[in-house]
């Protein structure tokens, strides 16, 4: 019995040995990459992959004492036809395994984008490192690489800086943030069509002049911004147009997104003159009917928000000047929700998710027009009802006069 | 092959097991005093201590001799209350009374003033008698010695607690002395069921070991148990409570004590009435007490003296320090170098920075830093006091910041190292803050070869070893494993004194402690403790 137990102890400790530190990753020997973008290679076939890597000892450096600044993080590109080939070939040049796990955003190419996404989404899904919260990108008339090589003041990584600006952004009702997971779910689903954020460089036409300009005179490069807003709108995996931010924001209402954002409004005399709602509280019912064998949709947006404040002098905190301020607030908002729909049935993009909600429904009528539906979205009827409610007026009943 | 590697150690250690007893010495007292006193000369030859002192009682001749040994008596004793009287008062004795009715019964009932008087025939008991500081004292024509009581040594007087230093409570601690011991114990316990049982072991060095208890709170067939397999050592010296920790034990291999040890009478004392037993060793200033469960080791007397929930508020800061101080070098080890995805990106930033230029894998550097660690340590308490300042400077400044800044390490390891160093002194019981460093070790091992899961097999093996120890028959996870609702009012929490209504089942034979409804009530409550305004 003794003896069993000793040599079984001598085995367990033998076999801790055997198995030789499998699947072991020093840390030191990792690459750590913040972002990733996708663009069309020159060869048509081709991808181009490009990824921005985090060199640790700068990060530490920066936010010790002094000394040298190099770049924060490391942004170079390999070509290839599947992205896994691309992602391979960095280890001739970076020469440490590429760690996935903390990838904070995929950026793809308006090119790449306008040809389809989905056989380039299929790694990012399939690797087990990868975090499913990267956000999805589709850069406005830009490389990826471009995005990826901008530089943020504040952040030392431009990843994470590009991360930070889309939650920001999202809050605001400013942009249509998607991540990894919910954009390929929106991808399997025949009933909707995806949607994503839109990322562009920021006076993009000036900043190339003063390139060139740089270029010429041999001063330092100016540093390129980007901005995050609106969305890019996709039928089936291609993208086919954009949304500003009005549109995004009428999306954004019918999808019951909206937290917190500003509604602006002109003052009832002065159209000069304006006055800021904030929302606070918002969702969405969206209704669907048959009239005459026609699908009809409803949508009825419930809104809550504060009188932020105003321009002009009158006294609006009486029963008919907040009656005032709900109806042009939802007139508002009625308006931003029609050009989203406008667009969307320009290009055929069924974003809203109506044929779910008529799915769901009426699974049976259903059934009888989903054939038809690429023909029935375009000229759908959709009527939109908007109740806002204005909830707290502030400290003061009026502005003050200035004398 | 281990078969043949396995009977060579036995063999090897049966060696040993040759009995080299000392002779048994049956020999009896001899009615002639001067066959005594050669046979007790013959004995203690080449012992400069020993003092035989010869004189005449009475007018006539009657020999008789005193042996004891000098330091271990009180000489003022011996002189005023022994040789005295036998040497002046045994005067009065005439020639012709001097036979009838007989010497001997007249010293010890008339003439020997000392409280303690106890007589014998061996000749070995009253040697044994004079090496623990009696005075044995021989009368011709009697095979029969009379051994007075006059212990006084040199001692250390009963002293603050060094190793278990409480905020509140008693601040005495126990000496080498057994009777100060015995008497630190019986000052708490005044009941005649407090028992004390006493027997000596080791052949040698001939030590008095105490057995205490309390009749009707202990288990009798624990006491039992405990008697039993004292009564079963054979060996030639007992020096501490250690030794006999080490005989006694239930499962002796395992990394775990399963005896506690503690330097605080009121800690033996809540024990006893606890139900459990303990053994006092002469010349040890530690009691045992048995049996034991492995959450004594994480509570101090002082959970017990301060208020309820600020001891249940450290006692969870105890286990989370147990916890951290086992396990977390090997989780830093398993999470850098096999589960990167775990950690925050900022953070992997930095521990990335920090590594970068470390020539040793992070298990290599653990156990490095580890080893350094223990080297301090071991260091420090061997080091005279005057020099353990400057080593405690060396130590911290000069080598966990030099290391970093040679590069052999990196700042997160030293972080580590430090929290777990100092993590194990939260745990009161230095036996098993000692037991927990090669255990860390060990899952550091697992952690860098197998990464979480190999933790997780530790965890399972340490947990699972835990279950199946007994402690004189008490299973030792006990009361979580197997769980009682009563057990867990002193273990998940503090519950105030009012509320532990019962004594640890399983261990005691009378469980209930004391009626219920202690709770203090508020006096408005109580229409009898009206105060009339």
């Amino acid at each position: 019995m003794k003896r069993k137990v000793i040599l079984l102890v001598i085995i367990t400790l033998l076999s801790s040995s055997i198995s030789g530190c499998y699947d072991r990753r020093p840390i030191d020997n990792l690459a750590l990459v913040a972002a990733t973008g996708i663009d069309q290679a020159k060869d048509k076939d081709k991808i181009r992959l490009t990824v921005q890597i985090i060199k640790p000892s700068v990060i530490k450096g920066e936010s010790g004492s002094g000394g040298t600044k190099g770049q924060s993080v490391w942004v170079l590109s390999t070509t290839g036809y599947t992205v896994l080939e691309a992602v391979r070939k960095f280890t001739e040049q970076v020469g440490r395994n590429l760690f996935w796990a903390h990838n904070m955003i995929i950026v793809f190419g308006e090119d790449l984008a306008r040809q389809g996404v989905n056989e380039y989404i299929d790694f990012f899904n399939r690797n087990p490192e990868l975090r499913k919260r990267s956000w999805i990108l589709i850069s406005k008339g830009v490389d990826a690489k471009e995005i990826l090589e901008a530089k943020f003041d504040l952040e030392s990584i431009p990843a994470s800086a590009i991360d930070l600006l889309v939650k920001s952004e999202k809050d605001n009702a400013k942009v249509r943030a998607v991540d990894l997971q919910e954009f390929s779910k929106l991808l399997v689903n025949p009933q909707v069509s995806p949607t994503a954020a839109r990322i562009e460089l920021v006076a993009k036409d000036d900043l190339r002049k003063k390139e060139k300009k740089a270029k010429e005179t041999g001063a330092k490069e100016p540093p390129k911004r980007v901005r995050a807003n609106g969305a890019a709108i996709f039928k089936e995996d291609r993208l086919v147009t954009w949304f500003g931010e009005k549109e995004v924001r009428g999306l954004l209402w019918v999808l019951g997104e909206v937290k917190n954002s500003i509604v602006v409004i002109s003052c009832p005399d002065d159209k000069d003159k304006k006055i800021s709602l904030e929302v606070t509280q918002a969702n969405s019912k969206i209704t669907p009917r048959f009239v005459d064998g026609e699908p009809v949709i409803n949508i009825k947006i419930k809104e809550e928000g504060n009188l932020g404040d105003q321009m002009c002098k009158e006294n609006l905190v009486t029963l008919e000047g907040i009656e005032m301020l709900e109806r042009r607030q939802a007139a508002v908002i009625r308006n931003e929700i029609r050009l989203a729909l406008k667009q969307a049935q320009e290009v055929n993009s069924d974003i809203f998710r109506f044929a779910q909600v008529i799915h769901r429904s009426f699974p049976q009528k259903w059934k009888k027009i989903k054939g038809d539906w690429d023909e029935i979205f375009p000229r759908l009827q959709v009527n939109v009802e908007v109740d806002s409610e204005i909830r707290r007026i502030g400290l003061v009943k009026r502005a003050n006069e200035a004398k | 092959m281990f078969r043949r590697l396995i009977n060579k150690a036995k063999n090897l250690f049966s060696k040993g097991k040759e009995k080299k007893h000392m002779k048994k010495d049956e020999m009896q007292i001899s009615k002639n005093i001067e066959e005594n006193y050669k046979q007790i000369e013959k004995l203690f030859a080449k012992s400069e201590d020993v003092t035989i002192r010869r004189f005449i009682m009475g007018k006539g001749d009657v020999k008789a001799f005193a042996l004891f040994i000098d330091g271990m008596i009180n000489k003022k004793l011996v002189d005023d209350d022994i040789l005295k009287p036998l040497m002046l008062s045994t005067r009065s004795i005439k020639p012709s009374e001097e036979k009838i009715p007989n010497v001997y019964n007249w010293v010890k009932e008339r003439v020997l003033v000392t409280d303690e008087l106890k007589e014998t025939t061996s000749f070995k008991k009253s040697v044994d008698a004079a090496l623990s500081g009696d005075a044995a004292i021989f009368i011709d024509g009697y095979d029969r010695a009379l051994l007075a009581s006059t212990r006084g040594w040199e001692e250390r007087g009963v002293q603050p607690p060094t190793t278990e230093t409480l905020i509140r409570g008693p601040k005495e601690a126990f000496t080498e002395t057994l009777r100060i011991n015995t008497s630190l114990l019986r000052r708490k316990i005044k009941n005649t069921k407090f028992k004390l049982e006493s027997m000596v072991i080791g052949e040698v060095t001939g030590t008095q070991v105490v057995i205490g208890y309390i009749e009707g709170l202990a288990n009798p067939k624990i006491v039992k148990e405990v008697k039993k397999r004292l009564k079963d050592i054979e060996v030639d010296s007992i020096l501490d409570t250690g030794y006999i920790e080490e005989y006694i034990e239930d499962n002796p291999l395992s990394p775990l004590p399963t005896m506690h040890r503690t330097e605080r009478p009121d800690a033996v004392a809540s024990k006893l009435l606890e139900g459990k037993v303990t053994i006092l060793v002469d010349g040890s200033p530690s009691a045992l007490t048995a049996p034991t469960i492995f959450m004594e080791f994480l509570l101090t007397s002082a959970d017990y003296y301060q208020r309820a929930i600020f001891s249940t508020f450290t006692r969870w800061l105890r286990y989370i320090s147990f916890v951290i101080t086992l396990l977390l070098p090997a989780l830093y080890v398993a999470v850098i170098s096999f589960h990167q995805e775990m950690l925050p990106t900022p953070l992997i930033i930095t521990i990335a920075a920090e590594r970068e230029g470390v020539p040793f894998p992070s298990f290599v550097e653990a156990i490095l830093m580890g080893l350094m660690f223990e080297v301090l340590r071991e260091a420090g308490t061997r080091m005279p006091r005057p020099i353990g300042q400057a080593v405690s400077i060396v130590g911290a400044l000069i080598l966990g910041d030099a290391a970093v800044k040679a590069g052999l390490t990196s700042t997160p390891m030293i972080i580590i190292t430090a929290l777990t160093g100092i993590g194990v002194f939260v745990i009161p019981s230095v036996d098993m803050a000692l037991t927990l460093i090669p255990l860390r070790f060990l899952l550091a091992l697992l952690a860098a070869t197998l990464g979480l899961f190999g933790i997780l097999l530790g965890m399972l093996i340490i947990t699972i070893h835990m279950a199946s120890l007994r402690s004189f028959g008490i299973p030792y996870l006990s009361p979580l494993a197997p769980g009682t609702y009563q057990g867990l009012k002193d273990t998940l929490v503090r519950a105030p004194w009012w509320a532990m209504n019962t004594r640890p089942q399983l261990m005691t034979e009378n469980e209930v402690r004391q009626d219920i409804n202690q709770k203090p009530q508020d006096p408005e409550d109580n229409e009898e403790n009206l105060i009339d305004e």
